[in-house]
């Protein structure tokens, strides 16, 4: 087969999914928009709560997902744009100060750099690193709010950020599983900073929105307030919690469990609309089965209105719910379960949807699928960063120089 | 039952005289091995309360590095390149035989050692009686000072249970603490981090406070065989610790009482399962002998039950003007420990209050010197026999196999005490038609 060489307005995102791999393909337009060339996939082996446990399965997987990519969109990808996610996420909002000289008190690059590399050592554990060091606001004299600090005049300078940060060895271990395929990584974002990317406008973004992204393996959620991320979080618990706990609960194998819950799977039983019991078919390893949909919607609701409440809990305990009067978005694959947005609609205390359809150009086929929300998401995250001129190159975008380039890009 | 003249404490009431200078340390030592036990040797610096001689022994070489322990040593810096063992206790044994020489060196001259370490890992559980039978074959008298893994940590307690029995073996006497029983620490809500953290504070005290209690400068020294006794069979669960440390004009009563808030007596539980208590009582060369005393029998009125409590006053001149003071609680041998936390509900009527917020004034109640937590309270009403009002007993299930199917080798996902992996309907008890 003959590959093109890679173009310079190509750009490529992958996620490492617990239940699937993504390799997304799309190209910048002249005019700078982006339109999407195709999507690679590949069913993940090895990644559990989105951590890879079985490196070589899940290398091979990548691979494949990659091979996947070339082949639909005759593209040969070098690099691309990781998509990190896994309960070992941390992230916490920092505000840092620096004065400016004595005699212009003009904020400068510098100052902002300086900032920078402040907050990224406050408080942060030995053993992480940081994965995105993003700016909420700046502060002139008197608490005057700013987003672009350089070239205003001010005695002092205050910044808030968000930064979140990975175990190391974990966020070491995804990016070698793409490195050793020879295939760069250019970038890493968060798997809900990215998502957000792809279901987020920048007006939801101002009235203060949540997203949750319920993949496979771990439930990410991101909150927007003014423009800017002020929270995040990572719950390791996902539509894989779901299968595994149809299986227990109905003594079912696993994958008759998972194929119960995508045909069947509901957090709601009526019995004036639905049936009693469904009939498994017998199949070379069980035997023909009865299962009640009441035994069904109960091990599901159970599971989902736990994970929901559990966000809901942090939100209200880091005092976020009384800033947001936007909506709280619901995508990723656990998201299609039926039921999911009467149940968040009578959980959170703002509008709820289940988001199921992105707005991408191009390739339209995948617009529908909220498991692709976000490696499609990341996407509009490299745009971003392939539009911004001091691109970083090679291994550099692990240095500081990574961290600066990132909050260059502030409120994406 | 034991008359209150006969647990008096055991030093000479002359106010007028303050308590004699403690000696310098020389020759004890606190060994901290793995990664717990390097985090409470840190936390014994951060307090100022321990020897000089700190010892950090670990794989794995990013915590030796963050470490702030004078005295530090890498396991196995060629087997493992400072990666750690990975759980494997039987290789963490073998490396403390290699690199003896570097040991032995690195604890010359320490007559007495406390060790400690977290339990249920690999080099905590697997080097530390290593390291202890050496100590004690260079003639040193070794006591270990132990975190146990919460009870929802499957193998890891398993593991926990098997070191501990070998390690029981290696030292003179073991304090085993349960970290579980720290979960329902208010911060703990929000960060299950600050249980370790709290943790790893009780146990760099207890290190210290046995050290203290052993010294033969302190007012009332214990022996080695005396300490052996009081600390009784290792388990999972021998020992509670809580600490104190105040300065000003009121600060006994403020030690007193920072003691009794602690969470690890909130329930009122653990008081009916203790045989004995172990007061070590730190202060600077300005603390008068009846401060210490009256310190032990604030501490003993508030309990419900009477205890024979041991205590021993040492002066640091780092402790100048501050008063601290640790109260280690053994374990009765024999009698079944209750299970961390859950066994907080008592079977009769629910405390009245939950911590001591909502308590009256001290001052309206007749014998009660100082506030004292709702738990302790309720217990005391019943009156002093252990049989009519003991906790509902939970026992630590080793054998209980936590269903964790898929999710079963990888990180549990604990939020509030809850192992999320295990499905909900499971925890939740909703029954399913099947």
């Amino acid at each position: 087969m003959m590959f093109w060489k890679k173009e310079p307005e190509v750009i490529a995102a992958l996620e490492i999914g617990t239940r699937k791999i993504a390799a997304a393909v799309g190209e910048l337009r002249e005019d700078g928009s982006l339109a999407i060339l195709g999507v690679g996939e590949a069913v993940s082996a090895g990644i559990r709560k989105g951590e890879i446990v079985d490196y070589p399965q899940a290398q091979q997987a990548v691979r494949d997902a990659i091979l996947d990519a070339e082949q639909k969109t005759q593209v040969e990808i070098k690099e691309v744009y990781l998509a990190l996610t896994g309960s070992h996420l941390s992230s916490r909002n920092v505000l840092v100060k620096t004065a400016t000289e004595e005699d212009d008190a003009l904020v400068t690059l510098e100052h902002v750099r300086e900032l920078n590399d402040l907050a990224a050592q406050t408080g942060m554990p030995a053993d992480h690193e940081v994965i995105h060091e993003l700016v909420q606001f700046y502060y002139l004299d008197n608490r005057v709010k700013t987003t672009e600090p350089v070239g205003l005049s001010s005695r002092s300078l205050e910044a808030s950020y968000h930064i979140v940060s990975g175990l190391r060895t974990r966020l070491e271990t995804q990016v070698r599983c793409v490195v050793e395929l020879d295939i760069e990584v250019v970038a890493v974002a968060m798997a809900s900073y990215a998502a957000a990317q792809a279901v987020l406008t920048p007006d939801d973004k101002k009235l203060g929105s949540v997203l949750i992204d319920m993949g496979a393996g771990v439930t990410d959620y991101i909150v927007y307030v003014g423009g800017a991320v002020i929270h995040s979080g990572v719950i390791g618990v996902g539509g894989d919690h779901l299968t595994q706990d149809l299986a227990l609960g109905l003594k079912l194998p696993y994958l008759r469990a998972e194929e119960l819950k995508i045909k069947h799977g509901s957090l709601r039983w009526d019995p004036r609309h639905q049936p009693e019991t469904i009939t498994l078919a017998r199949d070379a390893t069980t035997e023909e089965r009865t299962v009640w949909m009441e035994s069904i919607a109960a091990v599901m609701q159970a599971r989902q209105l736990e994970t929901l409440e559990l966000i809901r809990a942090d939100l209200e305990a880091n005092g976020l719910w009384p800033q947001l009067t936007g909506r709280v978005f619901l995508t990723g694959g656990a998201s299609r379960v039926d039921g999911l947005a009467g149940m968040a609609a009578r959980l959170f205390p703002i509008p709820c949807m289940v988001m199921n359809e992105s707005r991408f150009e191009g390739d339209m086929s995948h617009n529908r699928r909220p498991e692709l929300s976000t490696v499609l998401g990341l996407l509009r995250y490299a745009q971003a960063v392939e539009q911004t001129s001091t691109r970083p190159r090679g291994l550099a975008r692990f240095g500081s120089s990574v961290r600066e380039f990132l909050s260059s890009m502030n409120l994406l | 039952m034991k008359s209150r003249e006969k647990n008096m404490i055991q030093i000479k009431a002359d106010s007028a005289h303050p308590v004699p200078r403690g000696g310098d340390g020389a020759g004890t030592s606190v060994i901290g091995v793995g990664r717990a036990g390097v985090h409470i040797i840190d936390q014994l610096i951060l307090e100022r309360c321990g020897p000089r001689h700190l010892v950090a022994v670990d794989t794995d070489e990013q915590d030796i590095r963050a470490s702030v322990a004078p005295h530090k040593h890498l396991l196995g810096r060629r087997r493992l390149r400072g990666l750690g063992t990975g759980g494997d206790a039987a290789l963490a044994a073998d490396l403390v035989r290699a690199d003896a020489d570097e040991l032995d060196a690195l604890c010359a001259g320490v007559r007495t050692a406390v060790l400690v370490a977290g339990l249920g890992g690999g080099t905590g559980t697997g080097a530390a009686p290593v390291l202890a039978s050496r100590l004690r074959a260079a003639g040193a008298r070794v006591f270990a000072v132990v975190c146990m893994p919460f009870e929802f940590e499957g193998t890891r307690v398993l593991r926990a249970a098997e070191g501990l029995e070998v390690l029981e073996t290696a030292c003179e006497g073991v304090a085993a603490m349960s970290s579980g029983r720290l979960l329902h620490v208010p911060e703990a809500r929000e960060d299950i981090r600050q249980v370790f953290r709290h943790a790893n504070i009780l146990a760099a005290r207890s290190a210290s406070a046995l050290l203290h209690l052993l010294d033969a400068s302190g007012t009332a020294p214990l022996s080695p065989a005396e300490l052996r006794a009081l600390l009784g069979t290792a388990r999972l669960e021998n020992t509670w610790a809580a600490h104190g440390s105040a300065q000003g004009a009121d600060r006994m009563e403020r030690v007193a009482g920072q003691i009794t808030a602690s969470p690890y007596f909130e329930d009122g539980a653990v008081w009916q399962h203790a045989a004995a208590g172990l007061l070590s009582v730190v202060g600077g060369s300005d603390m008068p002998v009846a401060e210490t005393r009256e310190l032990a029998e604030r501490l003993r009125a508030a309990f419900p039950v009477d205890l024979d409590i041991r205590s021993s006053a040492w002066v640091d001149p780092r402790s100048e003007g501050v008063l601290s003071a640790t109260l280690i609680l053994t374990a009765a041998d024999g009698q079944p420990v209750p299970a961390p936390a859950k066994a907080s509900v008592l079977q009769d009527e629910p405390p009245a209050a939950a911590s001591t917020d909502d308590l009256p004034d001290a001052a309206g109640e007749e014998d009660s010197l100082f506030p004292e937590t709702a738990a302790v309270r309720h217990s005391r009403k019943k009156g002093p026999t252990p049989q009519r009002y003991f906790a509902r007993q939970e026992e630590l299930q080793l054998d209980q196999k936590l269903n964790r199917g898929r999710f079963e080798k990888t990180t549990p996902t604990v939020i509030d005490g809850q192992d999320l992996d295990v499905p909900t309907f499971l925890r939740h008890g909703i029954k399913l038609k099947v």
